[in-house]
């Protein structure tokens, strides 16, 4: 696959020499990205997902020799991450209340991020976002906020490249859905379309 | 690859910039301090695997020593915190960060092991590093022995603490006649602390509030937070440190019941209004802001 060119590709080897610089080097580069992300699944995340994160990355350095060369250590790690916030989830007692304030919990964050986006856009968006299945927020959030590719994200979710397509997919129409009512219709939302900038270019 | 995904992959730049700001309120995690903290766990003498008792189970075992081992585990259930005892031989005891062990010998004397203690019997002749509190049935025949550092304890009947957990022995006497290093003889009240330069006794000392922690209990009278730092480690298995060094000579008076960090957390930060970051199994102490 892309594994020639995964630029951590060498840290592993070195990692799993027992080579500490290099552990440390992974841990900075992932490590604020990992904790926004088990953030994003824990409510009320404060240090809770630094702990979450820390305990992965602990895990991680004492099974260094078992980590498998021909796989991604990105997708290892937000895929370890996302279980452990899960565990941390089973604790929450109510379900059904978790899930609410998780909602709010990603609208406040999102409203709240210092972005410069138009708040109602911006609100409209969130909302359709937190709305999604949580495989779908998943596989959005590591496409496009933290740029993975495809097979990685399909190695974090556990699902087929071709499932991780089709979820991305899906997540990608009910945003565009909200984005389109929020412009007023189907005039502006082809509008916008005619605007389009491909910010994003993707190497698959 | 899909012509959909191709064409989804072309983001609004609404969207783009929704996922831009996604995930992004809070303080930013600190990267450096979780590398510090990461390499303190990682650095930190893995607690041996004790070995599973069944695995090294002989079947040849001295009564004496599998009456020890029952006692051992009825033990267990009088003290306030789980705890556990693996011993590697028989005569062997060791704990770990906030444990504590009870060890019935077969003269009815009592052992309460502190926690990272480790305590070696033969008879009523035992070595200890770390911390134990002695309750010792007479024997006048057969004095009680506790070798712990270079100071040898000899004891009749009595209860008494020895803490030896670096280089200075402190033992403590609640009631009965000891005697240091076959020299100085203390009585109830008395605690001398023994160092490379030789012994000192203080009398009239509240002894029980020393060995109150074998009821789960840490009790402090004006004690510096310096002093106290050592016990939080191996009570709570945090490691503090101190943003602020003035923060050392900072006094605490008060009842600690080893349990969580983050109760610990919340004592700290009511006691001394202070800050306190957790980070791990480290807390860091910061002066709050505005004091």
């Amino acid at each position: 696959m892309r594994n020639a060119n995964d630029p951590d590709l060498e840290l592993l080897v070195r990692i799993r020499a027992g080579d500490r610089d290099a552990f440390d080097e992974l841990v900075r580069k992932h490590y604020v990205a990992l904790v926004r992300f088990a953030g994003s699944l824990i409510i009320g995340a404060g240090t809770e997902a630094e702990d979450v994160v820390q305990d992965v990355l602990y895990r991680t350095w004492h099974l260094r020799e078992k980590l498998n060369p021909q796989s991604s250590i990105a997708a290892y790690l937000f895929a370890a991450a996302r279980n452990a916030a899960f565990n941390v989830r089973k604790q929450a007692r109510a379900i059904d209340r978790f899930k609410e304030r998780l909602a709010s919990n990603t609208l406040n964050n999102t409203l709240t991020g210092g972005s410069s986006l138009n708040d109602e856009i911006s609100a409209a968006l969130a909302k359709a976002f937190v709305r999604l299945p949580e495989r779908q927020q998943t596989a959005l959030r590591l496409r496009y906020k933290y740029e993975m590719g495809y097979a990685d994200i399909a190695s974090v979710l556990g699902v087929s490249s071709k499932a991780a397509e089709r979820l991305l997919a899906r997540g990608i129409a009910s945003l565009r859905e909200a984005l389109g009512k929020k412009g007023g219709g189907n005039d502006s939302l082809k509008d916008l379309r005619g605007f389009l900038i491909p910010l994003i270019v993707i190497g698959l | 690859m899909s012509d959909t995904s191709s064409k989804q992959d072309g983001l609004e730049p609404e969207i783009t910039r929704f996922f831009a700001g996604l995930d992004e309120s809070g303080s930013e995690p600190d990267v450096d301090r979780a590398i510090y903290a990461l390499g303190k766990r990682i650095d930190a003498k893995v607690a041996p695997v004790a070995p599973r008792y069944v695995q090294r189970r002989k079947w040849i075992v001295s009564a004496a020593g599998a009456v020890l081992i029952i006692l051992i585990s009825a033990g267990i259930y009088q003290i306030s915190r789980p705890t556990q005892c693996f011993p590697p031989r028989p005569s062997t005891y060791s704990t770990m960060i906030g444990q504590t062990a009870t060890i019935h010998l077969d003269d009815n004397s009592k052992i309460i092991l502190g926690p990272t203690s480790k305590i070696q019997v033969s008879g009523r002749r035992v070595e200890l590093q770390g911390e134990a509190v002695f309750t010792v049935t007479k024997h006048t025949q057969d004095p009680f022995t506790v070798q712990a550092g270079n100071t040898v304890t000899r004891v009749l009947g009595t209860t008494f603490g020895i803490r030896a957990y670096d280089s200075s022995v402190r033992v403590a006497v609640q009631d009965g006649k000891i005697s240091v290093d076959s020299s100085r003889v203390l009585g109830s009240g008395d605690v001398a602390t023994v160092t490379d330069k030789g012994t000192s006794v203080r009398h009239n000392v509240d002894v029980s509030q020393m060995l109150n922690w074998t009821s789960g209990r840490l009790e402090y009278r004006s004690a510096l937070l310096s002093d106290i730092i050592p016990d939080l480690s191996r009570w709570y298995g945090v490691e503090i440190r101190l943003a602020d060094s003035t923060l050392a000579n900072q006094h605490f008076t008060g009842t600690l019941k080893p349990g969580s960090i983050a109760e610990l957390a919340n004592i700290l930060e009511l006691t001394y209004k202070v800050r306190v970051v957790r980070v791990g199994n480290i807390l860091i102490l910061e002066t709050s802001p505005g004091r």
